[in-house]
């Protein structure tokens, strides 16, 4: 037998400078698109960086974003390595606000040590359970997840509804809001006299947890080999039953402690519109992140980004916000296609290397 | 030793493609299933490990009813499986050397601690198969994918066979490989034997069923029709009852 190891393969590379291509694609046409409008596309997209960029409370305001977006996005990639698709982060997102609130609400008094971390546990479990349930309706009863986590979205978010506008409605208020939440659980400002909350160095943490969780637990292997190939882990005793109902969980609980650094660190009381659509966007962020924290780390940051760059657009020059939103669209649909061909070009590189082992 | 007791098991379009198989397996024995594919073979090999019913009947391995257990629950009794398509089925495609190697012993120690990877003792692991099997490869992080058939085959087979292997299932072994692939595969088998493993042979290949199993049992519509030990073996005979005619 010859154990001489000659280095016959090289690990193909992924051509990943198909990304910033695709995003400079999806530019291209959002700039067209604003022509078309009869807009500058410059001075539209100078709009776009001044206001996303150009203040101190222009930065914050996108970190600001980028935290509900990067924590419920976190979540997602788990439900999407163990294959199930989720719509359900957006309900998710609002019933964590709720639990959060009902600590902060009616508890009295609490101080900070105890008050904001009962809040998130409490979103954390809430959004859990709201998770749980379709993973569990999904491998009880067959049921599909898209279909169940998008009608439960709308359960809880007409709950979050009603109980602002009735039960919890603050009697002093005019618009449909709860009353302020204890001070206790109000989540410590960074920079002042911005919007800027502690809950971005959460989100960042959870980014660590999250590669660590991935990389370096069996739990995290499971749902890889889940992930890349569901045949194999089904033939190699992985039970992706079991896989999908704690993957719906921790995506559940990721979306629910979303809504509770929302709460606590934005709104401060309970109100009709918790999330802009975070949860929504946070499926393309998922997505955009392949399954890689890190990734999707850059992709919340991104997203938050065109968000608040959009709101700049229109304040400053009253292009519309959905042109924002059609700018989100296009560099999903550009960057999805650079998969497709990156994955063209890694396969010819793999034929062309399997060629040259062959000889 | 694995034993089936009357398995029956249902094919795709509900009728059964096993019926009434028994079946016994001994440690450092070879069987091989001898059979025109498409009566029953892999239906019987899914049963086995787990990715298919068993209807009705019993399997253990080393005395263990496992007929209804989850298929990590028969991994942990011994059973170790070598399947017919291994892109698949067998490896991860896109994770390297390392990561396919730890798939049936990662919530074992040393290769995790209380749900912890312990990556050094996955890596020695891995480069330990790759030497005993000479797998051709850059390093150990090798995306699987990339390796050639015969490579990928003989990891597989290093996997599976390492540790624990009460009972190992093998499924075509050496489709599709080249010769001296096949001549490593099937000398690794015989190793294997010798050392004291109880292997299932099911193979389309009937020169090698032949020439490896220590005994030949006929499938036919889904019920074992013929046995042979290797010593009595007629080719002529083992033919006809494989065409339904003894």
């Amino acid at each position: 037998m010859s154990h001489e190891k000659k280095p016959i393969l090289r690990a193909p590379r992924a051509s990943s400078a198909m990304l910033p291509l695709a995003i400079l694609l999806a530019l291209v046409c959002g700039a067209l698109l604003l022509a078309l409008s009869g807009y500058s596309p410059i001075e539209a997209y100078a709009a776009l960086l001044r206001g996303s960029f150009g203040n101190l409370n222009a930065i914050a305001e996108v970190l600001v974003k980028t935290t509900p977006l990067l924590l419920a996005a976190l979540g997602l990639t788990i439900s999407n390595r163990a294959q199930v698709i989720s719509i359900g982060a957006e309900g998710q997102i609002y019933l964590g606000a709720m639990g959060a609130a009902a600590v902060a609400l009616f508890m009295g008094a609490l101080s900070a040590y105890i008050a904001i971390p009962l809040c998130m546990v409490a979103g954390i479990l809430i959004g859990a359970l709201w998770g749980g349930i379709a993973g569990w309706l999904k491998v009880r009863m067959n049921a599909n997840e898209v279909i169940v986590t998008l009608m439960m979205n709308y359960i809880a978010i007409e709950l979050v509804r009603y109980l602002v506008n009735g039960p919890w409605r603050d009697p002093n208020s005019v618009e449909p809001y709860s009353a302020l939440i204890t001070d206790g659980a109000y989540l410590p400002t960074l920079i002042p006299r911005t919007r800027l909350h502690v809950g971005i160095l959460i989100a960042l943490a959870m980014v660590a947890v999250f590669w660590w969780v991935l990389r370096r637990t069996t739990l995290g292997y499971q749902l890889t080999v889940c992930g890349a190939n569901p045949d194999a882990a089904e033939a190699n005793g992985i039970n992706s039953r079991r896989m999908i109902v704690i993957s719906m969980l921790i995506s559940g609980g990721m979306a629910g402690l979303a809504g509770a650094v929302e709460l606590m660190g934005v709104h401060h009381r309970l109100i009709e519109e918790v999330s802009p659509e975070y949860g929504f966007t946070a499926i393309i962020i998922a997505v955009l992140g392949r399954g890689k924290p890190v990734r999707v780390l850059f992709a919340a940051l991104f997203f938050a980004v065109l968000t608040t760059g959009a709101d700049g657009m229109r304040l400053t020059m009253g292009i519309p916000a959905s042109i924002g939103s059609i700018l989100q669209a296009l560099v999903l649909l550009f960057a999805l296609g650079s998969e497709i061909f990156e994955q063209r070009l890694l396969t010819k590189e793999q034929i062309r290397l399997s060629a040259a082992q062959q000889r | 030793m694995a034993s089936l007791r009357g398995v029956q098991v249902q094919g795709d379009y509900g009728k059964p493609a096993v019926s009434g198989f028994d079946l016994d397996i001994h440690a450092g024995e070879i069987v091989g299933i001898a059979g025109v594919d498409g009566n029953g073979q892999s239906e019987l090999v899914e049963a086995i490990v787990g990715l298919r019913k068993i209807g009705s009947g019993t399997l253990t391995i080393g005395g263990q009813d496992l007929t209804s257990s989850p298929a990590w629950k028969r991994i942990d009794a011994g059973l170790r499986y070598v399947p017919a398509d291994r892109k698949r089925r067998g490896v991860v495609p896109d994770l390297s050397i390392a990561d396919n190697s730890a798939i049936k012993n990662y919530r074992m120690a040393p290769y995790s601690k209380r749900g912890v990877l312990q990556p050094e003792a996955i890596r020695q692991f891995a480069a330990r198969l790759v030497e005993e099997y000479d797998i051709r490869c850059e390093s150990i992080n090798t995306q699987v994918g990339t390796l050639s058939g015969g490579n990928m085959q003989k990891l597989l087979l290093a996997r599976e066979a390492s540790e624990n292997s009460a009972l190992l299932v093998v499924e075509h072994p050496t489709q599709g490989l080249d010769i001296g692939a096949i001549e490593f595969v099937r000398k690794a088998l015989l190793d294997k034997r010798d050392e004291g493993t109880a292997i299932l042979l099911v193979s389309a290949d009937l020169d090698e069923v032949l020439e490896l199993s220590d005994r030949v049992v006929v499938m036919y519509e889904g019920a074992a029709v013929q046995e042979r030990r290797h010593d009595e073996i007629d080719r002529e005979e083992i033919g006809l009852a494989m065409a339904g005619l003894s």
